[in-house]
């Protein structure tokens, strides 16, 4: 008796110790966290993931804060938001902004502060790293325009401290921009090889920088990095304008930087460019695709828009179009002028189109230098030639490379204006070059221009607007922020 | 790995021995000598068959035969004999040196002596210091079940069943003294013949089930640690009887029907809302969308989609069980299919269940047995979804369909509203998808098979001293299967989707307890508990499905017809639990009890920091009734106060939450393809560990005139710390949440049961009632102060980022959040004098939203408050039985009082007449001053926002207190005393869900879209309506 006791009692005692192994489960579908950033695998996985990050900013934030948010477009058949200055500090597009872009610099940081612990090939270790950095300047240059200063975050994040950081002044975070993107231009290559298109070039951070000392008004240094990437002679505009937006040109000539989308994998990886932009009244999308129309030209624009070839085939008014045969839907846009740029007779599969969203291209950096240069010297022939090359191939609807006369009486190259005049033909060049491409609104702000534009086009702006506000539920979880000036808690 | 094998294989030897070790000496007993006698009743004198005459503290026994006598084989002079027998006192007789006892019985009027099945083990009613209610056989079988939770509905104090969907099948929400938890689980713990498994005991046949006993306060969960904060609810099945074998066979048939319909418009009115709408909405110039008066001069009352997908549906059960066995033997062998067809066409619903339970006591000391229970349940569910439009299902559809389209073409085909726009121009919403192709064509098909088998062993290593063994495996293995065909309306850019998935589980559990009983010195009554147990679930899943098919001829069956497949998908996880546990009962003079428990849990789930946890819990009772100084009062026949204070646990949190991983991201392109992305995962917080609660607890039972009345009153006080919720934290460090200890809320409550035997001659009457009083409160939550609950819809999105209900400090859990509707603006010069003047989303004949923060202007996201509370005040259950020669009537009532249900329905019902049909109180909307102040004017202000009237306000929340009678049933029991081979044939006609009162205007008060959900509750969105049943059964006993 006393001996099967004793036996319960050991069994019992002897489980104790033997409890902490039996209560040890790891997890078989799920890679821990020691089991990552070992490999070169796991770094190029790794940055892969910084990356994506740009196709949930850019898909539907880029438009919509750099174009809807303007006098050149409105919300299309949806009402009210940004388009119309309706949005408080509450509006979810504003959180879903804020917390993708710190969602990448928390991949980026983790890329940075761990790749170089991995044992691989130096020079490939060494760009994962330079493009880390490209994509966090990125991350904070599209942040701190949109917001101006933001939390600053250099280091992954392991617990609640980079949760508690109070917003940064805007200078700093310009320093860390600067730093990231010339870290990059230093290291990066030229080009890539065909598997590896789509990542960032020397050639992107340099433009990216060009474009982020145009924004700061450092004028020299803008003209400086927008000269390197003329010189590099990696780029050239497309003769013919509708070829830049062609899916089948995708990392073209004239494409320095975009968010890359293919469709044909139903997880995703497929863009909405084309739904978005498409007009719904009549429906332009062919393979029974539903439009989103979520955007359409501003009569005003419209209006305001010399007619030539760009204009007629970026801005469709009524369908049928002669330059889109595909289109059998006939009507006047209901909606407004249809934005026709990232408009693709493919799409129509669930998987979402081929398009991609340009963030640089060699037009931009022309113009950019233009502008720099006519800052600093005044007007000169170079940045006639770079202005004048742009309004030649804008015009050029046969894309013979010949200007025919009523091509030239369109848009007539430009000469002999004074500096005030060349700096606003260049802002208009900008305004009927990139319109749709997410740049409009942060060249109204840079400019200064943005509440007295608005406010001619009949909107109810004011100076509060030039920042959008801090996302409200940021605000409440991390108390130290504070509300940009005019917006409401 | 290693050692948690090797850690094993000596266990299993320990165990093995000691087995090996007890059955050599239990063969080595001898048996004694013989008694033999008979049993009568004391007051009678007749004889009394079929009474359980067993050798005390061991299992060996025999039952007296048709003459009250019997015989019985007795190991020595020291022995008792016990005689117990349904409905007698207990009678203990020591043998001595008799050889022949003669004993005679009396009966017992209300049975305080009643064993009730605890953690385990099993007290006398008497004995119990906690709160525990129990649930019998003939309760749960009352109401046709499918579901053993739905048993419990209205049947006992501080238990609350909602049944939130009308599906056959549906889950169940089930909280016992309120919700302790924010985030993760609520749900009871449920342990079917002493095995724990979470979630649900849907595959347990209810006719099998002897009894139900619920465990409410801490002294009776604290025995099961981790898993005991949400109550326990002990399931305890039929085991075999030795003498005579029993055969029964219960069946019952019936119908279902629709407790009730909507009003809504008919084609006429319809289509005139619809025109109004458009000749004033942009002025006019999309009127070509609506019919033309022509068109609807010439219709009438066009198709009722309710009466479309509403039938009357058939529902059936058939029981048999075979119950036998002698002294040594006893076994139950049972049977049973269940088939419900759904009110909505198409649905149906299917389970077979087969149980087997075996026991065989070796000899005095030792006796094994086991227990099988084998299910299989097939539900062919139709669409009826929770996400509101994004995806619609068939309730949704009948509601919103337009009444102007017939159900089918003259051709045959499905009417469409798609081909409607696309083909003549008038725009009704194109994305519904008729209703009743929707119920009849779309397929979704889910299959379960449950095994659960239990393997045990009882020893009495001495006269006070029982060790018991018990292995158990539980497995289940259930798919699903879906298909939707190509041509339907959100297949446009899919051509269709068939989707497969599966789950394989495999739960098992190790249990060893010792037991030690005894009474000293006739005054001292002790009963010591301890035991060691391990458990362990493992579970893999896979899911797979591909789009775009040709043909909609193989539906679900076969995937690789689709030419696009999606991504499959698949799963591991494990998790495991060590636990040590041990109860002290000590009773001194019969009056005085004191119960001490405790359990040290281990859990995977948690951090190496947190990994243990311990949970004790005290219990004191004080019969008073035993005192000397009531002797004298003879009204009284039972009183006993008791208390009980104790710490419990709940870890129902997702696995691996401790380990920071690493897995796949959203697919990226560089090259012109697709490359693997990887993010890291969840942040992980080091210091998780349990949710605890600390319950006080506060009783009385009382007894008068002889036990003909009796109530029993809890006061409870719990509050639940340490909170686990995926905290929502500022996303600047790239993460959105975090699973953290944050937070505190507390349940407090009365609740009352009563019993009563009204009349007791020829006509019998018994009356029993509960009535619970639960206060739920947020005490304390992270660093904000409010977060919103689950999405209620994509569709009820807010432009603060919360919809419909909130969890916020001072309230109660998943209180409404919203609006406060101040009418509509009746006046151009109230609105431009009105703090919503200049605001593009109203107007006059529009929502007057009140200014809640008062600075004059009306701010979406800022102006939004508690609007309304759906816990109710309080629940009621009453039931009645009433009992005249073979005669029986019940009645069943159950209810809530002073809760709040959140309509949702009613926005689209009247605010979408273009393009959605409405209610037909829309025919009374505003159309200029004073003609209404709730349904707004037929039109859409010029600035307003796509979401804007889809806002939850006070103009959609409803009372939904509610009293209905579950449960009528009228039997009578045919005499069959002079056929010998029938022991009982009753025959009865049931009626459940015949009558409710309700205020409530929608289909069913007592709804959850979102079903067993811990944050939203209350809310009605297209959910399935509860039927209305009648039922004829029989049941035949051999």
């Amino acid at each position: 008796m006393k001996k099967i006791i004793t036996i319960i009692c050991l069994a019992v005692v002897f489980t104790n110790s033997a409890c902490e192994n039996f209560l040890d489960e790891k997890p078989l579908s799920a890679i821990s966290s020691q089991d990552f950033y070992i490999t070169s695998e796991d770094a190029k996985a790794g940055v892969n993931a910084i990356y994506s990050v740009l196709a949930s900013t850019y898909g539907s934030n880029g438009w919509y804060f750099g174009d809807v948010s303007t006098e050149i477009a409105n919300r299309g058949e949806l009402t009210g938001g940004l388009d119309v200055m309706d949005y408080t500090a509450a509006d979810p597009v504003f959180r879903g902004f804020w917390s993708e872009n710190y969602r990448g610099i928390n991949y980026a940081n983790l890329a940075i502060s761990r790749i170089g612990d991995i044992s691989m090939e130096e020079g490939l270790r060494n760009r994962y790293i330079a493009e880390a950095h490209f994509l966090r300047g990125l991350f904070y240059f599209d942040l701190v325009r949109a917001f101006g200063s933001v939390p600053l975050i250099v280091e992954p994040t392991v617990d609640d401290s980079n949760n508690r950081l109070p917003r940064t002044d805007t200078e700093s975070v310009y320093d860390l921009i600067i730093s990231d993107l010339s870290m990059a231009e230093a290291t990066l290559p030229l080009t890539y090889s065909s598997s590896d298109i789509g990542r960032a070039t020397k050639g992107a951070a340099q433009s990216l920088l060009a474009k982020v000392y145009l924004t700061k008004g450092d004028w020299q240094k803008a003209r400086d990095k927008a000269q390197e990437v003329i010189s590099s002679a990696k780029y050239s505009l497309f003769a013919n304008m509708k070829d830049v937006f062609n899916v089948k040109n995708k990392n073209g000539k004239e494409h320095i930087f975009s968010v890359q989308f293919k469709s044909g994998n139903n997880r995703g990886g497929g863009s909405s460019f084309t739904s978005q932009f498409a007009s719904r009244n009549p429906n332009i999308l062919l393979n029974g695709a539903i439009s989103g129309t979520s955007i359409a030209t501003e009569p005003g624009f419209y209006d305001a828009t010399p007619n030539h070839y760009r204009k007629r085939i970026m801005m469709v008014d009524s369908f049928p179009s002669k330059y889109y045969p595909e289109i059998t839907a006939k009507g006047k846009a209901q909606a407004g002028p249809a934005p026709m740029k990232y408009w693709d007779a493919t799409y129509g599969s669930a998987q979402g189109g081929d398009a991609n969203w340009i963030i640089l291209r060699y037009a931009d950096i022309l113009l950019i230098f233009a502008e720099a240069e006519n800052e600093l010297n005044g007007p000169s022939e170079p940045v006639y030639e770079k202005l004048n090359l742009i309004r030649k191939r804008a015009r050029d609807e046969n894309a013979d490379g010949v200007n025919d006369a009523t091509e030239v009486s369109e848009l007539p190259d430009l000469a002999n204006l004074t500096k005030e005049a060349l700096r606003e033909a260049i802002w208009k060049e900008r305004e009927m070059e990139l319109c749709f491409e997410g740049h409009h609104r942060w060249d109204l702000l840079r400019t200064g221009k943005f509440v007295e534009k608005l406010k001619a086009s009949g909107r109810n702006a004011d100076s509060k607007h030039v920042l959008f506000p801090i996302p409200l539920l940021e605000i409440q979880a991390n108390p130290l922020l504070t509300q940009n000036e005019g917006y409401s808690q | 790995m290693k050692k948690t094998l090797s850690f094993f294989k000596r266990f299993t030897f320990l165990f093995l021995g000691l087995w090996l070790g007890t059955y050599s000496a239990v063969l080595a007993e001898e048996i004694k000598s013989e008694v033999s006698g008979q049993v009568t009743d004391v007051v009678t004198n007749e004889p009394l068959p079929g009474v359980n005459v067993i050798v005390k503290g061991s299992a060996v026994g025999t039952t007296t035969d048709k003459t009250g006598h019997f015989t019985i084989e007795i190991p020595d002079q020291a022995t008792v004999l016990v005689f117990s027998f349904v409905g007698f006192e207990k009678a203990e007789i020591p043998v001595g040196n008799q050889t022949v006892l003669n004993v005679s019985m009396k009966l017992d009027n209300m049975a305080l002596d009643e064993v009730v099945v605890v953690g385990y083990g099993t007290q006398k009613k008497s004995d119990l210091t906690g709160s525990i209610s129990t649930v019998t056989n003939k309760e749960i079988t009352q109401l046709p079940v499918d579901r053993i939770e739905q048993g419990l509905q209205g049947r006992i104090a501080g238990v609350q069943v909602t049944q939130g969907s009308g599906a056959p099948g549906a889950a169940l929400s089930v909280r016992i003294r309120g919700s302790n938890s924010i985030q993760y689980g609520n749900d009871p713990l449920y342990v079917i013949d002493g095995f724990p498994i979470g979630g649900s005991s849907v595959y347990i046949n209810p006719n099998d089930v002897e009894t139900i006993t619920v465990l409410k306060d801490a002294s009776a969960t604290a025995i099961y640690g981790s898993r005991g904060a949400n109550g326990v609810v002990i399931i305890t099945t039929k085991k075999g009887k030795s003498g005579k074998t029993q055969i029964e066979y219960d069946t019952y048939y019936g119908f279902q029907n629709v407790t009730k319909k909507i009003d809504l418009l008919n084609a006429q009115e319809f289509a005139t809302l619809d025109r109004q709408f458009w000749s004033v909405f942009r002025n006019g110039s999309l009127l070509s969308r609506a019919y033309t008066p022509e068109q609807i001069s010439g219709m009438g009352e066009g198709t009722d989609w309710q009466d479309a997908i509403y039938r009357t549906a058939p529902i059936q059960s058939h029981n048999i069980s075979i119950r036998g066995g002698n002294e040594k033997t006893r076994f139950s062998l049972s049977g049973n299919y269940f088939n419900q067809d759904g009110i909505i066409i198409n649905s149906n619903f299917t389970k077979g269940n087969i149980g087997l339970n075996i026991e065989h006591s070796v000899n005095q000391r030792l006796e094994i047995g086991a227990s099988l229970s084998m299910n299989y349940n097939r539900d062919n569910p139709i669409a009826h979804s929770t996400a509101g439009h994004s995806s619609s299902g068939v309730v949704y559809a009948a509601l919103q369909s337009s009444p102007t389209l017939p159900v089918k073409n003259p051709d045959g085909s499905y009417s469409s509203q798609n081909k409607l726009w696309t083909n003549e121009g008038i725009y009704t919403n194109p994305a519904i998808q008729n209703p009743v192709e929707m119920a009849e064509r779309s397929q979704n098909k889910s299959t379960n098979s449950r095994v659960l088998g239990n393997f045990y062993t009882k020893f009495k290593l001495a006269e006070a001293l029982t060790a018991k063994v018990s292995f158990g495996a539980y497995m289940s293995n259930s798919k699903y299967r879906s298909y939707v065909p190509s041509d339907f309306v959100n297949s446009l850019t899919t051509g269709g989707t068939a989707s497969i998935s599966s789950n394989e589980l495999i739960n098992w559990i190790n249990e060893n307890t010792l037991t030690y009983k005894k009474t000293f010195n006739n005054r001292h009554q002790l009963e010591a508990l301890t035991g060691f147990t391990l458990q362990r679930e493992s579970s893999e899943s896979l899911a797979a499905s591909s789009q775009d098919f040709f043909t909609n001829i193989t539906g679900y069956n076969n995937l690789g017809l689709g030419t696009v497949a999606q991504f499959p998908s698949s799963g591991y996880s494990r998790w495991s639990m060590a636990s040590f546990l041990g109860r002290i009962n000590y009773e001194f003079d019969n009056k005085y009890l004191l119960t001490a428990s405790a359990r040290y849990d281990g859990s995977s789930r948690f951090g190496n920091n947190n990994r243990f946890g311990f949970f004790p819990s005290a219990a004191f009772a004080w019969r008073v009734i035993e005192e000397d100084f009531l002797s004298d009062i003879n009204w009284l026949s039972d009183l006993k106060l008791r208390t009980s204070i104790g710490i419990t646990g709940n870890q129902s949190i997702p696995l691996y939450q401790n380990l920071q991983t690493f897995g796949l991201g959203s697919p990226y392109v560089i090259g012109n393809d697709f490359v693997t992305t990887i993010t890291p995962g969840a942040l992980v917080n080091k210091d998780m560990k349990w949710e605890t609660t600390r319950q006080f607890d506060f009783g009385v039972d009382v007894g008068l005139f002889n036990n003909r009345i009796n109530l029993v009153a809890d006061y409870y006080n719990k509050t639940t710390r340490d909170l686990l919720f995926n905290v929502s934290i500022p996303r600047q460090g790239g993460y959105s949440s975090s699973l953290m200890n944050v937070g505190s809320v507390r349940n407090h409550g009365f609740e009352f049961g009563l019993n009563a035997v009204v009349l007791d001659n020829n006509l019998k009457w018994n009356f029993s009632g509960n009535i619970s009083f639960n206060r739920n409160k947020v005490v304390k939550l992270a660093d904000a102060d409010r977060f919103f609950g689950s999405s209620i819809s994509s569709y009820m999105i807010q432009r603060n980022g919360g919809a419909g209900s909130v969890i916020m400090v001072g309230q109660p859990i998943g209180v409404f959040w919203g609006n406060i509707h101040d009418g509509l603006w009746q006046t151009q010069e109230a609105y431009d004098a009105g703090h919503m003047a200049g605001n593009g989303n109203s107007g006059p004949g529009f929502e007057n939203y009140r200014d809640v923060d008062g600075n004059g202007v009306f701010e979406e996201g800022l102006d939004e408050t508690v609007i309304g509370n759906p816990h109710p005040n309080f629940i009621f259950g009453i039931n009645n039985t009433l009992s005249y020669k073979g005669l029986d009537l019940s009645i069943f009532i159950d209810g809530t009082q002073g809760n709040d249900v959140l309509n949702l329905n009613l926005i689209d019902l009247t605010t979408q007449i273009n393009g959605m049909n409405g209610l037909s109180s829309y025919k009374g909307a505003w159309t200029g001053p004073g003609t209404s102040n709730s349904i707004a004017k037929i039109d859409r202000p010029a600035g307003r926002q796509g979401t804007f009237p889809n806002r939850a306000s006070t103009n959609y929340i409803e009372d939904g207190s509610f009293a209905r009678l579950r449960n009528l049933t009228l039997g009578y029991n045919i005499p069959v005393s002079n056929i010998s081979f029938l022991s009982k044939v009753r025959v009865y006609v049931a009626a459940e869900n015949l009558l409710t009162l309700t205020k409530y205007s929608g289909y069913n008060p007592e709804v959850n879209s979102l079903g067993n959900n811990n944050t939203v509750f209350g809310v009605d969105m297209n959910a399935y309506p509860q039927a209305k049943t009648f039922r004829l059964g029989l049941q035949v006993g051999f």
